[in-house]
């Protein structure tokens, strides 16, 4: 019994709960608001991060609870409201150069069934996040406070240049997320630990892009992991990712990826392919559905899956309630199939004041060992 | 003359003024019109707007109305207007709607800025008696931000138990309409945008 303990504690910690739960950057809940790519929001063309002063501006004047202006009044100047970088406090000071603080302070309750419970106040963020554009080009840099045990060390995981043609055509260079699927907040969803696209799984690569009003694609390639490169750690592999989105409707999208990993020190090479769905049947509630199959040689099974759902709903201006069902699953290991529930809720009060509660119910399905987390986590974007 | 003839005299008087009177609109409608004019019951329209970023938007309304009136000369030629009120469009987020309507489409200026009115509505191919579902392009000219200007697109156009249902679409430079490019914070909206126009239209004899 003690092995299969020690093994379903094993699955579930990979499942990357206790490490460290949630992030709140980009949002596909806003699908039901008509927004279906990131970049009308965030620099980076795969979502999260800094916002564009378009993104600051809705985050007052829409999604904010209590931030909007008063019916019948112009909005202030975006470059001065309490939507800009530290409240407007630099006023115009900064010119063209854009630049935000992400702070994340977050308290986490995590108990595993039969076991203990455990307790932990942390800050998950702490950057400094800068963009300057100039005609087509962007220059995009974020530096802070990496988490590392109790601890946190000065890191820069997001950095590079991107050109955008007016003709959709795009590149981008440097250390970035490639993209594949659909980017949730909760960085440790099934997805995208399955993937390895965590919130530290940046690589050094390039990107191509083609953007029209009704299609994306997005090619990556790169030497591998950025901190496996910087590191010399031997677990750094190339990395070739794709991704193809259709906005059927402006508010129905389907997303088609594919990612390879080659050879490293620490695993071998891998594929995968995806498909997710948006759908939002009405501006206050969204639904992603998605399916994704990792193919890796491997002891035990060769076929890792992963089905994940999240529906958002608003109840209330700048009140959101989220119900997201996932399951981890292998081809020929029933130790491999973990059950995720996870209940949210996002609070956004004012503008770039997010409160995040979330619980997260995990099974694994051959003992029926589970945990249960719950994160609470305040998320200001000054 | 006695008094019945005089009566008689100015009656006729009155009747011949009255006829002078009325002869422009009679010369206009009647003697081209169908007796079954189409009536819109219900109905919408969308506007797709591309975004400069990629991807885009839709924005709508239910406020149409308007009347056409099949001509016999021309089968596939209608009088009359379809008209849309554009304060009424809707994007799904407020501030976006505000822009619209009073930046852009300047709903404020008053007569020919209120409304989206189409008209001049000609069909490629008329629509026949004995088919339940018709598709053809056709011709109309749109006044919109005080000006006018013809468009051409696809129609079809199905007979139900409600009525005849009809859904047309069509593309228009907003530039040639004199519309100030929409652009906030570095976001803007292509020139071109699509019009998918809806609605189920009775006939006049009916119920």
């Amino acid at each position: 019994m003690s092995v299969i303990r020690r093994t379903a504690t094993s699955m579930l910690l990979s499942a990357g709960v206790l490490a460290t739960v949630g992030s709140a950057t980009a949002e596909p809940i806003y699908l039901s608001k008509q927004y279906t790519r990131c970049t009308t929001c965030h620099y980076s063309p795969t979502g999260g991060g800094l916002l564009t002063p378009y993104g600051r501006s809705l985050s007052k004047e829409e999604l904010s609870t209590f931030g909007r202006s008063p019916a019948g009044t112009t909005p202030t100047d975006p470059g001065s409201g309490e939507e800009a970088f530290l409240n407007g406090l630099l006023g115009k000071a900064l010119g063209p150069v854009q630049l935000g603080v992400d702070l994340r302070p977050s308290h986490l309750d995590f108990t595993f069934e039969g076991v203990g419970n455990s307790q932990r106040n942390f800050l998950m963020n702490a950057d400094l996040l800068g963009a300057y554009q100039r005609g087509a080009w962007t220059f995009y840099g974020q530096m802070g406070r990496k988490l590392e045990g109790d601890g946190g060390t000065l890191n820069s995981y997001e950095h590079w240049i991107g050109y955008q043609a007016t003709n959709g055509l795009g590149v981008r260079v440097g250390r970035y997320l490639p993209a594949y699927g659909v980017r949730f907040a909760d960085h440790t969803a099934f997805n995208r630990t399955l993937m390895g696209l965590t919130q530290y799984d940046q690589i050094y690569g390039a990107e191509l892009s083609f953007t029209t009003d009704r299609t994306v694609l997005q090619l990556s390639a790169g030497p591998g992991r950025a901190d496996s490169l910087i590191d010399a750690e031997g677990g750094s592999a190339p990395l070739f990712s794709g991704r193809f989105q259709v906005d059927l409707t402006t508010r129905t999208a389907v997303v088609f990826s594919g990612l390879f990993r080659g050879d490293s020190d620490r695993e071998a090479r891998s594929h995968a392919g995806g498909v997710a769905i948006g759908f939002a049947p009405t501006t206050r509630l969204t639904t992603w559905t998605g399916w994704d199959t990792r193919f890796q040689d491997h002891v035990v099974s060769d076929r890792t899956h992963v089905f994940l759902h999240q529906t958002s709903f608003e109840a209330y201006r700048g009140l959101w309630l989220r119900i997201s069902p996932q399951i981890h699953w292998s081809d020929d290991s029933p130790l491999n199939t973990i059950r995720r529930l996870v209940l949210g809720v996002d609070f956004l009060p004012r503008t770039h004041w997010h409160v995040n509660l979330s619980y997260y119910h995990d099974r694994l399905a051959f003992t029926g060992v589970g945990t249960k987390t719950f994160l609470a986590q305040l998320h200001l974007y000054l | 003359m006695p008094k019945q003839h005089w009566r008689i005299v100015l009656t006729l008087v009155a009747l011949c003024l009255l006829t002078v009177s009325f002869q422009p609109l009679v010369s206009a409608l009647p003697q081209t019109v169908d007796a079954q004019s189409l009536i819109v019951k219900t109905g919408g329209v969308r506007v797709r707007c591309s975004l400069t970023v990629g991807g885009s938007f839709n924005a709508t309304t239910d406020a149409i109305s308007g009347r056409l009136h099949p001509t016999q000369s021309d089968p596939g030629a209608y009088v009359g207007e379809i008209s849309v009120e554009l304060d009424t469009l809707d994007t799904g987020i407020a501030l976006r709607n505000t822009h619209l309507g009073e930046q852009y489409l300047e709903v404020m200026r008053g007569d020919g800025f209120t409304h989206a009115t189409l008209y001049n509505l000609r069909l490629d191919e008329a629509l026949p008696h004995d088919t339940t579902r018709h598709d053809t392009d056709f011709s109309a000219t749109v006044r919109l931000h005080g000006t006018e200007r013809q468009v051409n697109g696809q129609t079809t156009l199905r007979w139900t138990d409600r009525g005849l249902e009809i859904e047309a679409e069509f593309a228009l430079s907003i530039s040639d309409y004199g519309i100030a490019p929409p652009r906030y914070l570095g976001i803007g909206v292509r020139d071109e945008v699509e019009i998918t126009v809806t609605f189920t239209a009775t006939t006049d004899d009916a119920p």
